[in-house]
């Protein structure tokens, strides 16, 4: 068969149902705090695996592109990331939410999500084979390298006082060190407490500092301010134009690229894409210092990012065999129950599942736009419930997705002690970008630095020696450069 | 897991439910909890959801399975030893069970544990890329030996059990001292490095890596246990090349060991039928794990000679603190 009758092969009627269905159980899992992209998989697994083989692929891939979008809609409405590759989205997303551009926030990154995903199932089609294979030069002194590179683009969230910026990174890099050590396995700043062996859960700190100290920053307001009724907006203009979708195609463009890059490193996920994608966004951007009061840009570069991870990530599991993040783990597994064994020999002996995997691929980004579009107008809705009732909810639903996310009451409490903790950051104007940022690309850079040093025998010259590493710290010390100028021009 | 979040809502409308009082005569009166220590989607969350289906059949009221991951399996089994000891909560684990209270304080002790059921045992493999200096155990030694320092290793995290399986390997050959384990954020990064030529070899189960080696990147240097693996029939077990590995990993069904007698009988007896029936079998091979059953004697008499011998491991290879 050639190409075309094989591409027609996969479209039919029942395989489209099935994405469809995909897409749709995946926005609602990601958008439900607790049920990350990897869980809602999880959830689907045992059913696909009474189905036949290209119904599975369709409602796996589908959720997958699903559950990247659906985290946006609760970060975007009530400041609570559904998955951790949307606590980006949170940072201009809650605050267009609040300048009443919930619609137009939403909107953004449902179609940033699918350029995103569309620009990364592109270059899985044209260029698995030769990424995959550039991905193995990748090895711990690279990847410190990313890493380092990533955290001086901390530097540029940080707002306008470096010093406040800096220790609010420092405290997201202490945080992140409780728990085990990633190499001897020694026990650190756990106080005893075994529930912090692995250290604090990633959701339980994002749901504390985002959600949690909303809430409390709200408690300020006199009791009647929060039972007035929504301010009447006109909600017939809150609408993303398309004008505003085309300036951001370059933003869509970069960042897709950054998350595509990230997927296919195994092992990183999309957390690290979309903050990576949204400081990349605020270096370039001409008006950074509106980054973090609600910039559309902020929303795209970040949501087009996590969605390019899904692309990226099926590169090494296509080619290679590797999943490249904990959402393809889960499908290799359910893949290989239905006789498609991801790998080396993939292309050679099943090329009508490969085809099956494209097309639902760049399929599953227009369901997306589909699905989202039609559901858009009733998620909008919820910003126009009034605040005395909806901080309740949000209450229960922080507990409740903390909770549900490793059945451990002690996350809970984890989750409200952050909660006071990002309360104290933004009432001492402090930025939670860094906080963030640092909290979850440290343990990343750490386990790397650690690990080449350990190849190398402690020889810190390994990564000068590794052409790849040098560049990537030459481009460290030039961004660190850009933002001491930047910041000295400013003072 | 639709139940996990059922669950959860649960608990906020109700922060003590009445807890029933455990009679033989009549239990099971509701659904079991079956706890797995580890994260919704993982091999061993997948290798239990297999139980599930029909087990009502054969217990009586149908299992719910828990997803309570952390601290390398300990956080699942410390809920299970604190729980009510009514045979209402079961727990699914690994041989990770015998080696979490030597490497970080955990809340139980094995000796908490009486087995019901040995599912399955799985044999791990060490596997370097095809293009390495060595093609054998005896050959890999030799070059561990004349390069020592620079032979590194990869395995899915400190404490793991694939971390352990590995560095039996080379504790019985007498190299430990001489290699590095590299501990990677799980088996996919480790194949990568290795793939790279970053780092020497693996220590995996085949199913993550069989494809690789199909298609000639990665070649397997040896098996731990004492069986060839039915994918591999022409690659020797260590065992077989002179170095005794014989540290398996083990998947299966454990309750308090203060659960009433009868109830532990009534398990006992429904858990080998659910493991023996057809149905479990088709799935269990569908999922390609090998299907390995002993009862609640020698199940519990295999973890707890296991935890054992872990304590002589564990300290060889400096990771005990206990």
């Amino acid at each position: 068969m050639d190409f075309f009758d094989l591409v027609a092969s996969v479209i039919t009627g029942w395989n489209l149902l099935f994405l469809a269905a995909g897409v749709f159980c995946g926005i609602i899992g990601g958008a439900l705090p607790g049920i990350s992209p990897s869980m809602t998989i999880a959830l689907l697994l045992p059913i696909s695996l009474y189905m036949p083989a290209s119904y599975a692929v369709m409602l796996l891939i589908g959720a997958y592109q699903g559950a990247m979008y659906g985290g946006s809609i609760s970060a975007v409405l009530i400041n609570t990331p559904g998955t951790a590759s949307a606590a980006a989205t949170a940072f201009d997303g809650y605050q267009m939410a609040l300048n009443g551009q919930a619609g137009k926030a939403i909107g953004m990154s449902l179609t940033a999500s699918c350029t995103g995903g569309l620009i990364s199932a592109i270059i899985l089609i044209f260029m698995a084979k030769w990424l995959a294979a550039a991905s193995l030069k990748f090895g711990p002194a690279e990847y410190f390298g990313v890493m380092l590179l990533a955290l001086t683009l901390i530097a540029g969230v940080c707002g306008d006082n470096m010093l406040k910026g800096v220790a609010a990174a420092a405290l997201g890099l202490l945080a992140a060190c409780a728990g085990q050590d990633p190499i001897v396995g020694s026990d650190r700043l756990t106080f005893g407490i075994f529930s912090l062996f692995d250290g604090f859960a990633m959701l339980s700190v994002f749901i504390g500092v985002f959600a949690m100290s909303e809430l409390l920053t709200q408690l300020k307001q006199k009791p009647e301010a929060l039972d007035l009724p929504p301010e009447l907006m006109d909600y017939k203009k809150d609408k993303l134009t398309l004008a505003e979708y085309w300036s951001q195609r370059w933003n869509m463009l970069i960042s897709g690229l950054i998350g595509t890059f990230v997927g296919i490193l195994p092992g990183v996920g999309g957390s690290t894409a979309s903050f990576l994608a949204y400081a990349e966004a605020k270096r370039r951007s001409k008006y950074p210092e509106k980054f973090g009061t609600g910039v559309i840009d902020g929303v795209a570069a970040s949501e087009a990012a996590n969605n390019g991870v899904c692309g990226g990530a099926l590169i090494p599991m296509l080619a290679l065999g590797i999943p490249g993040d904990v959402v393809t783990a889960i499908m290799v597994g359910a893949f290989v129950v239905h006789g498609i064994k991801p790998g080396p020999l993939l292309f050679s002996q099943n090329i009508n599942e490969v085809y099956t995997i494209y097309v639902s691929l760049l399929l599953s980004t227009v369901f997306l736009l589909l699905i989202g579009m039609l559901f858009l107008p009733l998620v909008v809705r919820i910003v126009r419930v009034r605040k005395s009732i909806l901080f309740p909810c949000v209450f229960i639903l922080c507990i409740v997705g903390t909770y549900a996310a490793r059945g451990n009451l002690f996350d809970c409490a984890a989750m409200l002690g952050f909660g006071l903790f990002g309360y104290f950051l933004r009432s001492n104007k402090f930025q939670l970008a860094p906080f963030i940022i640092a909290f979850v690309l440290g343990p990343e850079a750490e386990l790397n630095y650690r690990l080449a040093l350990r190849i190398s025998d402690n020889n810190y010259m390994t990564f000068l020696e590794k052409p790849i590493s040098a560049v990537l710290l030459l481009l460290t010390v030039v961004s660190a450069v850009f933002f001491v100028r930047r910041s000295m021009k400013k003072a | 897991m639709v139940k996990h979040v059922c669950f959860a809502l649960f608990l906020c409308l109700f922060a003590v439910s009445p807890a029933a009082e455990a009679q033989a005569a009549n239990y099971p009166r509701k659904p079991l909890e079956i706890v797995v220590p580890y994260a919704a989607g993982g091999g061993t969350h997948i290798a239990c959801e297999i139980l599930v289906p029909g087990a009502d059949k054969f217990l009586g009221q149908p299992l719910q399975v828990t997803c309570k991951p952390g601290a390398g399996g300990a956080i699942g089994a410390t809920y299970v030893s604190k729980a009510p000891k009514d045979g209402y909560t079961l727990l699914y684990t690994t041989l990770s069970l015998s080696i979490a209270p030597y490497i970080g304080k955990v809340g139980y002790k094995v000796d908490d544990f009486i087995g019901i059921a040995q599912c399955s045992d799985v044999a791990s493999v060490i596997a370097v890329r095809s293009d390495a200096p060595f093609s054998n155990t005896r050959e890999m030694i030799a070059w561990i030996k004349s390069n020592p320092g620079k032979f590194t290793w990869s395995h899915p995290g400190v404490g793991s059990s694939l971390h352990i399986q590995g560095a039996n390997v080379f504790y019985q050959a007498g190299v430990l001292k001489n290699t590095k384990d590299i501990p990677n954020k799980g088996t996919a990064p480790g194949i990568a490095a290795v793939l790279g030529g970053h780092v020497t070899a693996i220590s995996s189960f085949l199913p993550a890596l069989s494809e690789n080696v199909k298609a000639g990147d990665l070649k397997v240097i040896g098996v731990v246990g004492d069986k060839r693996l039915n994918e591999l029939p022409k690659i020797p077990t260590f065992k077989e090349q002179g170095v005794p590995a014989m540290v398996t990993s083990w998947r299966g069904v454990f309750v308090h060991k203060d659960t009433p007698p009868d109830i532990v009988k009534h398990l006992e007896q429904a858990f080998a039928k659910i493991i023996a029936s057809p149905e479990y079998k088709e799935r269990n091979k569908k999922l390609g794990e090998p299907l390995e059953y002993a009862g609640s004697e020698a199940f519990t008499k295999l973890a707890r000679d296991q935890a054992k011998d872990m304590e002589l491991l564990l300290k060889e290879m400096g990771l005990a603190v206990n």
